[in-house]
């Protein structure tokens, strides 16, 4: 498998997206927890430089028992990507679409070694299929 | 002959005969008034086809061939207006003579109609006295209101009223009416245009606000109905939401699906369906949705109403497909017989 050094891991934040180059493919780069995920920088819905948008915690209701609600507020335990064209909303996690599951980024494998991270190679499809994005709408 | 069940058959009743199941003063107040004078106006309706037979017309029909359908769902005309009235008092008190008056005079002597609770949406508490008081009754099949869009009941203490039909398993009707005096159809010069707009825009209005504030994620088990508007609206709202939901779902927080996928979960009245229409338009909004959600309603005696072979003449449903419309489809939702 090919890779190529793209940046230095403390370039990479869970606040917003890292975008690098690579061949002349822009991947953008997200720390979710302990690891770092990769997508192509192109929006599944019209193509925009989806990561360019805001990453944030999606908003979330609180109900009570009677279904009224309590509270809303960003959500602490998730983060989505929101793509600054027309505002579809991906999981930084999985890179699935939070408003329909078929729609996901391109994911691109991503590693850490030695404090530099590293991605797969764009144009080497073989190389991270199972984790490619789709435009399934 | 299949089963025919009309969901939505207008029944007439006056005030001054609730008024005999009012308490006192209400009672007093209301026979002490010119008659009519205390109803909210509807400028401009023609009047309805309440002489179907002198018109020649064998009216809805049902499986039996009889002017019937098989069991049909009563509307009263007037009660449908009075979420328009000033008074949310009298209108509360309207709607308890009114179930008083469907659970004593209607219904026992009427074996095939069933009924809806009004529910005066503007009261909590006395909407939820009302189910609990009435939810039980034989023929009681659940609830309804109207004028939805302008009153937007989608707060906390709204809960209460949607979670007692919904422990009920009764459901939720929502039966447009509109007033052409007021916006947005005082641009309309023509009766004609104002219907036209007018329901299908309540409906859509309604059916948007319902489901983006998350409604059918809060109260899930509550089947909701779509009144008198036709079809064909489904299609657009379900695109232009869908549309609007994918690029601002920070607005919708509740919902873990498409609009859409909810709007396929809930119950639609036929009325006004035509055979004449693009039959393709037609089979499109049946496909989105599904069959399955749709129920024969004739909005009879109506002016614009609808008999069994505005859907008998959907060349495109199959003949189990109509049957479930006329018949099936109801029956499994309001709890029928599903043979007449």
């Amino acid at each position: 498998m090919d890779w190529r050094a793209v940046c230095r891991c403390d370039d990479v934040t869970a606040e917003a997206v890292t975008v690098v180059e690579v061949d002349g493919v822009e991947v953008g780069l997200v720390r979710v927890g302990g690891t770092i995920t990769a997508f192509e920088n192109i929006c599944p819905h019209q193509a925009g430089p989806v990561c360019d948008g805001e990453v944030m915690g999606p908003v979330e209701v609180l109900l009570d028992s009677d279904r009224r609600m309590l509270d809303e507020r960003f959500a602490a335990h998730r983060r989505i990507l929101i793509c600054p064209w027309h505002g579809y909303s991906f999981d930084v996690a999985t890179g699935e679409c939070i408003t329909d599951r078929k729609i996901h980024l391109r994911r691109w494998k991503v590693r850490e070694d030695d404090g530099v991270v590293y991605v797969t190679v764009p144009g080497t499809r073989a190389a991270h299929r199972g984790q490619e994005g789709s435009n399934a709408t | 002959m299949s089963l025919v069940i009309d969901a939505d058959t207008h029944i007439e009743v006056s005030l001054e005969e609730l008024a005999q199941f009012m308490a006192q003063p209400m009672r007093r107040e209301v026979e002490a008034a010119t008659p009519g004078s205390l109803l909210p106006g509807t400028l401009g309706a023609p009047p309805s086809a309440a002489t179907l037979q002198q018109k020649g017309s064998d009216g809805p029909g049902s499986s039996d061939g009889s002017s019937e359908p098989d069991y049909w769902l009563a509307f009263p005309g007037l009660v449908l207006t009075m979420t328009f009235h000033p008074s949310v008092r009298l209108e509360t008190g309207v709607a308890t003579a009114y179930a008083r008056w469907l659970a004593n005079a209607y219904l026992p002597t009427h074996p095939r109609a069933r009924a809806m609770l009004y529910l005066p949406i503007r009261d909590t508490d006395a909407s939820c006295r009302l189910v609990d008081e009435f939810g039980d009754v034989a023929g009681i099949v659940g609830a309804f209101a109207t004028n939805l869009p302008a009153l937007q009941p989608f707060e906390n203490h709204d809960m209460r009223s949607y979670r007692a039909l919904e422990e009920r398993r009764l459901p939720l009707g929502f039966h447009p009416v509109f007033m052409w005096t007021e916006p947005p159809l005082t641009v309309f010069d023509t009766y004609t245009a104002a219907y036209a707009y007018a329901y299908p825009f309540t409906q859509a209005t309604h059916l948007m606000n319902w489901i983006l504030s998350g409604m059918p994620e809060r109260i899930p088990d509550l089947a909701c109905i779509y009144y008198g508007a036709g079809i064909t609206w489904l299609n657009f709202v379900a695109h232009r939401l869908d549309q609007g939901y994918m690029r601002r779902p920070s607005e919708a927080p509740l919902l873990k699906e498409r609009p859409s996928h909810y709007m396929r979960r809930y119950f639609y009245g036929t009325h006004p369906v035509d055979a004449n229409d693009d039959a393709g338009y037609l089979k499109a909004t049946f496909d989105l949705i599904g069959v399955g959600q749709f129920i024969y309603a004739s909005n009879s005696p109506q002016w614009d109403f609808d008999t069994p072979e505005a859907i008998r003449r959907l060349e495109f449903l199959d003949e189990a497909e109509q049957a479930a419309i006329l018949g099936s489809n109801a029956a499994g939702l309001f709890r029928l017989p599903a043979a007449s």
